[in-house]
């Protein structure tokens, strides 16, 4: 335990360090840098295009401090960081905190019911397809994957709701308040996630059939079935985690588009809205979760992989 | 070992579990979906949807024809030195958590609203105070439409409990047909019918909200039937929804204007002349007929005609003639560049246009704009942009020519926004760079008048003097447009948008 802790968690948890600074820095000097008046931005936000007039805008300036000069705002950010203390989002005058925790308690639904699809769906058509090379199913599998790949979130989520909601009226179109409403935006995002894992999965099926000790085990007797389990599973495994780690980044920019489409109330979509308001701190809270969750779900990814392969307990 | 056999069998099922609670969904509730968020709790920002969503009410309301009509006021007067209102409070109504309406209550959600930005803190009112079975309301000068502030969504009526020890807005307790029930900021909304209620009783056993900020979202939405009512469907979505769904189209002419602000002080647009000659190259014929598939939008005037008291009767359409813009240029001293486009002193005619898409139709009648002016010999060049950019170049004097869609019906009379953005020298979204001291002497005889006939020909005037100086091009009258589930029936748009009605909303069949 003591040796994961020292080949996993620390390392993770100084990279969590750099990647909230980093994140935190670039947000605010990207946020500066773009045009517009920031008083004037955040007034539309609060009040409505209807209402934002000069008096609103002064009155956000006034409140808010965006007088003063650039670099003690960003001394104080750090300070508020090292703190702890995200602040307050500068339209609904919420702490930032507890606004993305409801957020990311969303999209963490999102990404999990995601992730439970593609592993459903990727790995178990891989190894069958692995399982049976050049077979009628590798052939149409691969042919599958690529074209669920190459087609964005957004235009896979449409597709999904005009046949799923529209047409067979099984589910729900758009909205959150129940599973039912989780499932197609779920499946919009694992779609694309088991395209590719699925490959993975299939060449690593095929590396462990064509390997001399899958082979072995055939010749000692053992059925095919039984070999897979007891050979063949855990060496195709890790491959798999891997690259599900490696994917993530996929689940992570797809959230922002899919949660809009479908009206899900996640971080993505805080994001946008965020960024269009100029709304400074909800961008800097909601960019840093985001980049702190990626590191998290790596971590997790390592620990797995470190569970199911000795050979990196014993390095 | 059959894998993907056995996959889809736990896809299958795990679909046919949830989707029998999607098949159950057709129930006694109204669906609702727009584009707009629930920012907040707070009634000056957000009041507007708890009222759409008829779970707040206000002292006045507003008939379809414009006339002021009692709500949680019953009667309303002022005495002889207009400057002291009396609003008689409705008995027997009571707030959602079971506490009575009283003018203590009033009295004390008008003064938390006071406290923030919005129309109540701009008005001349001292103090809001209860006496007895009546709220009192003193100003600091006359006001005349002081009645129709209180029709407005940050006047609501919310109870105390609402509020928390700052006055700050934390839950939504109103006297409304629906309670909410569940309220997740800033896109969802659940309310069901409350017992209570002293009017009649609704229809709908419940209403729900959500903000969907796609319009291909809405649109299918409705279509597979999870929303009755979808707002703000662009006009070819709508037309092609009513061929392959059940539903039914609605666009009535709301309060808001699309209006084209003039910079007064650039060479070409100081003039009435000349801002009257860059009115004739908009084709407002086409903008209706192509861009909001619309024939009602095509405005004639400033105000549309839901405005009885501002309303210019029997004016023409306005021409559509390129031709005679660029010859009332030339006349005006202005010649032709190489290019063909109109000079003066060596510098030629070019502005830019500043716009945004909140409103998904004003960046594409923008650019029809900026092709007709073309023809017209003036260089127009389109910048999509916030919506704060047009007070942001207001005031900075950046703005050339601003698109909007203006709401003069906010308080039911436009009289408050003529104030803001005609008096002299301008407002945010109104006139730049111009005045007018004959309407200046206009708005403040209008603050002082009883209404009536006085106040009648008092705008008529006003609106006589934007309408021939055109300091704001009317370019079309907007029209709201709502996708309506044929399971629904009686429902209707509110010209002034402060509400939609849903109680008085029943079943087809």
């Amino acid at each position: 335990m003591g040796k994961m802790i020292r080949a996993v968690v620390v390392p993770r948890a100084l990279q969590a360090v750099m990647v909230a600074w980093t994140v935190g820095t670039l947000t605010f000097v990207l946020t500066r840098a773009l045009p517009g008046d920031m008083a004037y931005r955040i007034a539309a936000g609060r009040y409505g295009y209807d209402n934002v007039d000069a008096a609103a805008a002064a009155a956000v300036r006034q409140e808010l401090g965006l007088d003063q000069p650039p670099l003690l705002a960003y001394a104080s950010w750090l300070w508020d960081l090292l703190t702890l203390n995200l602040g307050r989002d500068m339209v609904s005058n919420e702490p930032v905190w507890s606004e993305v925790t409801h957020q990311v308690g969303h999209s963490l639904v999102l990404a999990l019911v995601a992730i439970a699809f593609a592993v459903l769906l990727g790995p178990a058509l891989g190894v069958a397809a692995g399982l049976r090379r050049r077979g009628a199913l590798d052939h149409a599998s691969l042919a599958l994957s690529t074209a669920l790949r190459s087609v964005p979130p957004f235009i896979l989520g449409i597709g999904l709701i005009l046949v799923v909601a529209v047409e067979l009226r099984w589910l729900p179109a758009a909205g959150h308040g129940g599973f039912a409403h989780a499932v197609l935006p779920g499946l919009a995002l694992a779609l694309g996630l088991a395209a590719v894992s699925s490959r993975v999965t299939r060449n690593a099926v095929v590396a462990v059939a064509r390997s001399p000790f899958f082979a072995f085990a055939r010749t000692k007797g053992l059925g095919e079935a039984l070999a897979f389990r007891r050979h063949g599973v855990r060496n195709v495994a890790v491959p798999v985690v891997s690259y599900f780690g490696v994917q993530l980044i996929y689940l992570i920019e797809g959230v922002v588009v899919v949660e809009s489409l479908f009206a899900w109330p996640g971080i993505g979509h805080a994001l946008v809205h965020a960024i269009v308001a100029r709304n400074v701190p909800m961008i800097q809270g909601t960019a840093l979760v985001m980049g702190l969750m990626f590191v998290a779900l790596n971590a997790v990814v390592d620990g797995i992989c470190w569970g199911l392969d000795p050979r990196r307990r014993a390095s | 070992m059959k894998p993907i056999g056995s996959v889809a069998c736990a896809v299958g099922l795990l679909m046919l579990g949830v989707s029998s609670e999607a098949l159950a969904r057709k129930d006694n509730i109204i669906d609702v979906v727009c584009p707009w968020e629930i920012g907040s709790t707070d009634s000056t920002r957000s009041g507007h949807v708890f009222r759409w969503m008829s779970i707040s009410e206000t002292l006045v309301g507003v008939e379809p024809d414009g006339a002021m009509k009692p709500l949680l006021a019953t009667a309303w007067s002022v005495d002889d030195s207009r400057l002291v209102w009396r609003f008689k409070i409705r008995e027997g109504v009571t707030f959602h958590n079971g506490k009575p309406l009283t003018a203590d209550a009033a009295a004390f959600s008008l003064n938390a609203a006071r406290t923030k930005p919005g129309v109540l803190a701009k008005s001349p009112i001292a103090e809001i105070a209860a006496e007895g079975s009546e709220l009192v309301v003193r100003l600091s000068e006359p006001f005349a439409t002081l009645p129709s502030l209180f029709t407005h969504a940050s006047a609501q009526i919310l109870e105390a409990e609402s509020y928390d020890a700052d006055g700050n807005t934390v839950k939504v307790i109103g006297t409304g047909p629906f309670a909410i029930t569940v309220l997740q900021t800033p896109q969802r909304l659940a309310a069901k019918a409350y017992a209570g209620y002293w009017g009649p009783k609704p229809a709908a056993e419940g209403v729900t909200y959500l903000a969907a900020p796609r319009s291909e979202t809405r649109t299918l939405m409705v279509q597979s039937g999870d929303a009755d009512l979808a707002f703000n469907m662009d006009a070819a979505s709508l037309k092609r929804l009513e061929m392959t769904a059940p539903v039914k189209g609605f666009s009535t002419p709301v309060a808001r204007t699309v209006t084209l602000k003039l910079n007064a002080a650039r060479p070409g647009l100081d003039t009435a002349r000349g801002r009257n000659a860059i009115n004739a190259a908009i084709d407002r014929q086409g903008i209706a007929a192509s861009i909001l598939r619309e024939p009602k939008s095509v405005a004639n005037q400033q105000f549309s005609p839901m405005f009885g008291d501002w309303f210019l009767e029997g004016l023409p359409q306005f021409r559509y003639d390129p031709k005679f813009t660029r010859a009332e240029f030339k006349a005006m001293g202005w010649s032709e560049d190489a290019d063909g486009y109109l000079a003066k002193d060596g510098k030629r005619l070019s502005l830019v246009l500043t716009t945004f898409s909140d409103r998904p139709e004003l960046p594409i009648i923008a650019t029809s704009i900026q092709e007709s002016l073309r023809q017209a010999g003036i260089e127009a060049k389109v910048s999509v942009n916030n919506a704060s950019a047009i007070p942001a170049g207001h005031h900075d004097g950046s703005l050339d020519m601003g698109m909007l869609a203006r709401n003069y019906g906010v308080v039911r009379d436009p009289f408050v926004v003529v104030t803001e953005d005609f008096r002299s020298g301008g407002g945010d979204w109104g006139a730049m760079n111009w005045g007018s001291a004959e309407l200046d002497d206009l708005i403040a005889k209008m603050k002082l008048s009883d209404g009536g006939a006085e106040y009648k020909a008092l705008s008529q005037r006003a609106a006589r003097i934007i309408h021939d100086e055109m300091p704001v091009i009317p370019v079309a009258w907007h029209v709201q447009t709502v996708a309506v589930s044929k399971d629904l029936a009686n429902f209707s748009i509110d010209p002034f948008q402060l509400t939609w009605n849903l109680e008085k909303v029943t079943w087809a069949k």
